[in-house]
């Protein structure tokens, strides 16, 4: 399956990741590694640019996941990736933005197209975010994007602040149409 | 062929499986699918060399292992580990003629002792169908909460189902 190449307007777009993007990712992920560190387990992994490449190497490649840049003005500004289901039942889509970019509503136009992607070209059933309670940002895309809060499973992941809740939220296809 | 994993005791042990257990696994998924195939996906297509994938798959992993009573295969336990997260969710399936007697309970609480203290996991997970009342029963019997319906999440033959989703933490785990 193709990732996805999309423009998202004012000079942003996203794109699958490549493996030149490891110096500028590595700069962005390490410079907002606190902010970025309290709501999502991953950050704590990339520690160093060789950590960076690596995972660039898995993820460019991988059937098991879609990851893309965003991009603005052909920066790195964060990510959105589509982790797979080989039934295609349940998808999940997770996502960052560095700092700088927040507030233009960069993230919710990129699940949009991501979505659609997911129900389309996947035939997903469903499509599952799940975001720390307390990133009420990432949380404020799901609910803009009409998903509906399926529960909360409690210390199900670890961040730099220890564990945390995470409100798992989930869109069905006929939802996503029906919007 | 298999090898011994944990012993559960009174006869009760799970074992890691290889490729050359196929067959004998097959044996009791034969005798099982209509059952398995209303709650599990992969119930529907089972074949042997299904299951020797399966099997092969799993490498050094916990997913699938063998539940063996009293020296006979009888079903399958799994975890899948999620050390980033410190999470891990397992999963089980018993022959119907050894169903009621506990097995799969008991093997659930060695499995989850290991996951807990050796791979040093923080929470593990279990999702059922909400009408799945055996397999909800285990989660309630070991302690799980309940923490949510994730909406049509689940497939099986019947079509898009909810599933269940049930917690426990590792300071709740009775020791």
């Amino acid at each position: 399956m193709t990732r996805l190449e999309a423009d998202l307007g004012g000079g942003a777009a996203i794109r699958p990741y490549r493996l030149e993007d490891a110096e500028p990712l590595w700069a962005l992920v390490d410079a907002e590694r606190e902010r970025v560190g309290r709501w999502l387990a991953w950050v704590r992994l990339i520690r160093s640019l060789e950590d960076e490449r690596r995972w660039l190497e898995h993820t460019t490649v991988s059937d098991a996941e879609e990851n893309h840049a965003i991009v603005v003005d052909g920066d790195v500004a964060g990510g959105i990736g589509l982790i797979l289901d080989p039934l295609d039942a349940n998808l999940e889509i997770g996502y960052w933005l560095g700092s700088r970019f927040e507030g233009r509503g960069l993230v919710t136009s990129a699940c949009r197209l991501v979505l659609s992607h997911a129900f389309a070209e996947h035939q997903a059933h469903r499509v599952t975010i799940a975001a720390a309670v307390g990133n009420t940002r990432s949380r404020a895309v799901a609910e803009r994007l009409g998903f509906v809060l399926d529960g909360v499973a409690r210390e199900s992941t670890r961040t730099d602040d220890g564990f945390s809740d995470l409100a798992i939220y989930g869109i069905l296809d006929r939802e996503w149409n029906a919007a | 062929v298999t090898r011994p994993f944990l012993d559960v005791g009174d006869g009760l042990a799970i074992h890691r499986l290889e490729p050359s257990d196929a067959e004998a696994l097959q044996v009791v998924i034969e005798r099982n699918r209509e059952r398995l195939m209303r709650w599990m996906a992969w119930a529907q297509g089972s074949t042997v060399d299904t299951t020797r994938g399966f099997i092969a798959q799993n490498g050094d992993g916990l997913d699938p292992l063998g539940l063996i009573a009293d020296g006979a295969l009888v079903g399958t336990i799994g975890a899948r580990p999620e050390p980033m997260r410190g999470d891990a969710e397992i999963g089980y399936w018993i022959d119907e003629r050894t169903e009621g007697r506990g097995i799969v309970t008991r093997a659930c609480r060695a499995l989850i002792l290991h996951l807990l203290d050796d791979l040093d996991l923080h929470r593990v997970t279990i999702r059922a169908a909400p009408d799945n009342a055996r397999s909800r029963a285990i989660a309630e019997r070991l302690g799980f909460t309940q923490e949510g319906v994730l909406r049509e999440a689940g497939w099986s033959s019947p079509g898009y189902h909810d599933l269940v989703v049930y917690g426990l933490l590792d300071r709740e785990w009775p020791r």
